[in-house]
């Protein structure tokens, strides 16, 4: 199997950048001076149509306050057509987009930003400082009810200094703060027309100051952008159009990209991931991510009260055989959900032990019979068939129920269920999600798992500056979690995009997102 | 007054009971949704939700409120031709559903065409060499067809006609306005998928009515008098043998504007099908009931013209007293 091109786990930014670094002013000034003129590469090729295979029904829109998040695609497409402060490039180094500088107070609390000047917007309308700072208080607005604001906690208000400056406050250093604002996968941190979201229509017709301009949507059919000729960066796009179009079904996503029907496809099974892999007209471009599929288990509900139950599960589950039976070893088999550079050394993992398991359930001395809920779906069958077989072994008796994704969610946030298939999501930086999943007073620990010695830890890792010592934090959290087993990992993030050998341009993917600013298409 | 011709009465009959299947319809689509488990506030909020914000969701979208409540407002409101905003998407229901009727009746009509296409000549064939090596071979084909599912016999096509020979795209829907030419070749494949499917049914009620006709007396009549065997088939049998088969084309139809689920997937159609069992997935109603009536009223209008085609097909219905004929 080919190897991960391009591994993105946060914790890489700890080995590349300190605090006491990323405290010092960071500018720009040779790559500002050279990327809006720098010269495309000498064969790219203009003109053409790139049409990309979605995975999705159709895409949920994209104003990230009336949506209820991305799915990769959604991502991918928002990123032609609105661009971020900042990006990152393969050393994890920021690159100044519509931002051309971070620069943080000596007690690392507040950043101020001085912003690109001459970029429009594709209504015509100027971007400025106001553009950002209407776009990051209206997802830090309660009244809004952002559900991706806990993640952005430590924010505490974006202010305008100038027409072309504006300034962070953080309620408390933040090592990442930078590296959240180059976050490709979510629609808070691209920066919309203040005019489009005035109006409502951003949600439906985004519009932002990317190389592409939005074109039309058929719904579940395509979503097209064209050139933007008013592009800040003077020699992009490459391309004449992007379609993304709209195919559910994986088989037929492949035989279209193999038709030459598109030329580039997301996907996410394992059999044609490998297939792709072994045709010589495809190249496929991986990344392995933070982030995990996880069973989650209810710790207040009888008898997944009593850790020995829990523990037992852990040891009858066996991730390695899940992770080739479902995916044919395409994603990782993981012990924690920190990414491939977390190196937690010994994370006490509980591995496949039914004898364990056997020893444990007789120590609680009771029949066990759980219901597990999962997703009326493929992939949600096959984890409660695993499960069921795996538990069967030990003695425990599992009942596998499908529900749509609704259903699951309800039953999970109202706390009635045993255990659910759930996913921990890969983001910028995995420390918000664990506050919002294991603290003992989050409203988002839905697993109700409650131990003060994690709670500390979690408050720790958020203001922790010093990398090593955070990286250290979070294998403790790890060390923890796998002893009292609130979860059962299904396995780690690793994504997959297969495009054919013609299309060029494209850089290693990041959080799951390729960058398709620069792809061009070879005659 | 003006209803006193039988012919306007009966449309108006039918009219009024159009009416009413819609709304008994759109009254039981409203409470089964509603029944379901989950609803569509827990889908737009996803795993990122707390408790508060899915309940302020749904304050937001009026789910707090009864469903007697949330019924009386739709139905006023489309009344007046408003069936309200997806709760998932915020795209306006009517446009949803207006975007994706022309695509699913666009499949519908082909492949209804292309079955008849295959159904009615071999049925006929089949019922004239009754019993014949020829009707058993037909037969049998039919039925091999008939056991390949829609999806199965999808992918083989996929595989042979797009990715061996490249004669016809996999997928990607070109609206019939843009490019008539680009429009047959994206909807020829997931045609033939239904047609190779629903034609057997068609065939064979054809078959089986075709030989009961062909013992009749005026079928004996015709021979004696030297008619040719084709002129008896086509002029003098195929007419009164196709009630049935009108009957259950209709069915068809009807089945088909509820959208091919299977087929709209997998070549990736925007069609109804899609559209409707995403809209019961996410449990939005209101994307849910403007389906549900669309299809309602198109299955309510096929059935109003096969009603129509009987008084075609044969005369004594025409009749005041006729329609106790049959």
């Amino acid at each position: 199997m080919k190897r991960c091109a391009h591994r993105c786990g946060f914790l890489s930014f700890f080995h590349r950048a300190s605090w006491t670094s990323a405290a010092r002013i960071l500018l720009f000034l040779p790559l500002l001076l050279s990327w809006p003129n720098a010269a495309p590469a000498s064969e790219a090729h203009y003109g053409g149509t790139l049409v990309f295979g979605v995975e999705n029904n159709d895409f949920g829109g994209f104003d990230p306050i009336q949506s209820r998040g991305f799915a990769p695609c959604d991502a991918i497409a928002n990123g032609t057509i609105l661009e971020r402060l900042f990006d990152l490039d393969a050393n994890q180094e920021l690159v100044p987009v519509l931002g051309l500088a971070a620069e943080a107070s000596a007690d690392g609390k507040v950043w101020t930003i001085p912003l690109r000047q001459g970029v429009l917007f594709h209504d015509g309308t100027p971007f400025t400082a106001d553009a950002v700072v209407d776009h990051w208080m209206r997802l830090l607005n309660p009244e809004n009810r952002f559900r991706g604001r806990q993640a952005l906690q430590p924010i505490q208000s974006v202010v305008k200094i100038d027409d072309h400056t504006v300034a962070f406050h953080l309620a408390h250093p933040w090592i990442l703060f930078p590296h959240v604002l180059a976050s490709p996968r979510t629609a808070t941190t691209t920066i919309p027309s203040p005019k489009a979201v005035a109006e409502g229509t951003h949600h439906r017709a985004p519009v932002g100051t990317g190389p592409f301009r939005f074109e039309k949507w058929e719904p579940s059919n395509a979503f097209s952008v064209v050139k933007n000729p008013d592009y800040w960066r003077k020699d992009l796009p490459y391309l004449e159009r992007i379609v993304f179009r709209f195919m559910p079904d994986h088989q037929t996503r492949w035989a279209s990209l193999q038709a030459g029907d598109i030329e580039a496809m997301w996907i996410d099974r394992g059999g044609i991931i490998r297939q792709a892999m072994g045709d010589t007209a495809m190249t496929v471009l991986d990344e392995e991510d933070n982030g995990a599929e996880i069973i989650l288990l209810n710790t207040a509900k009888p008898p997944l009260d009593d850790p020995r139950v829990r523990q037992a599960l852990a040891h009858a589950w066996n991730q390695a055989h899940y992770v080739r039976f479902g995916y044919q070893d395409c994603i990782p088999v993981v012990e924690h959900p920190f990414g491939p550079e977390a190196d937690c050394r010994n994370s006490g993992y509980r591995t496949h032990d039914p004898e364990v398991a056997k020893r444990l359930l007789a120590e609680y001395g009771k029949p066990v019979q759980l219901e597990c809920l999962h997703s009326d779906t493929q992939r949600g069958r096959e984890a409660g068939a695993v499960l069921q077989q795996l538990c069967k072994q030990v003695g425990i008796e599992i009942r596998p129920v499908g529900l749509a994704f609704g259903p699951v969610i309800q039953k999970v946030v109202k706390g009635d269920y045993q255990m659910s298939t759930w996913r921990i999501p890969s983001t910028f930086d995995p420390g918000p999600g664990l506050v919002r999943s294991f603290h003992s007073k989050s409203r988002g620990n839905f697993s109700h798992y409650a131990n003060p010695d994690v709670d500390l830890l979690l408050q720790a890792q958020w203001t922790e500056t010093d990398p090593e010592k955070r990286r250290e934090i979070l294998c403790d959290i790890a060390r923890i979690i796998n002893r009292d087993v609130p979860l059962l990992y299904r396995g780690g993030a690793h994504h997959y995009v297969v495009i054919e050998k013609k299309v060029k341009g494209i850089p290693p993917m990041r959080q799951g997102i390729v960058a398709l600013s620069e792809a061009w298409i070879e005659p | 007054m003006g209803l006193r011709h039988p012919a306007l009465r009966w449309c108006a009959g039918k009219l009024l009971r159009l009416l009413l299947v819609v709304l008994a319809v759109s009254a039981l689509t409203f409470l089964m949704v509603d029944l379901l488990p989950g609803d569509a506030a827990y889908d737009i909020a996803g795993t990122d939700a707390t408790p508060e914000d899915v309940e302020a969701l749904r304050q937001q979208l009026g789910l707090n409120r009864p469903v007697a409540v949330r019924y009386a407002e739709w139905l006023a409101k489309a009344a007046v031709g408003d069936l309200g905003r997806s709760y998932r998407t915020r795209e306006s229901v009517r446009d949803a559903v207006w975007k994706r009727l022309p695509v699913t009746l666009e499949l519908t009509l082909l492949s209804v065409i292309l079955a008849l296409l295959l159904a009615v000549p071999v049925g006929i064939l089949c019922a004239y060499r009754h019993r014949s090596g020829l009707d058993k071979t037909l037969n049998s084909l039919a039925f091999a067809t008939l056991s390949l599912p829609s999806f199965v016999m999808a992918l083989l096509m996929i595989y042979l006609f797009s990715v061996r020979l490249r004669w016809l795209p996999a997928t990607g829907f070109v609206p019939l306005s843009v490019s008539p030419a680009a429009n047959l070749q994206c909807m020829l494949l997931p045609a033939v998928s239904i047609a190779m499917v629903e034609w057997v049914p068609l065939m064979r009620v054809l078959r089986s009515d075709m030989i009961a006709t062909l013992r009749e007396d005026f079928i004996l009549m015709a021979r004696c008098k030297g008619l040719s065997a084709a002129r008896i088939l086509f002029r003098h049998a195929l007419r009164p043998s196709t009630f049935t088969l009108v009957t259950v084309i209709g069915l068809h139809i009807g089945h088909l504007i509820g959208g091919a689920l299977v087929v709209e997937w997998i070549f990736a159609l925007p069609g109804m099908g899609r559209l409707l069992v995403t809209a019961i997935f996410a449990r939005d109603s209101l994307l849910v009931q403007g389906c549900i009536l669309c299809i309602t009223v198109g299955y309510v209008i096929v059935h109003f013209g096969v009603d129509l085609l009987y008084l075609l097909l044969d005369p004594r219905l025409r009749s005041p007293n006729g329609r106790n004929v049959r």
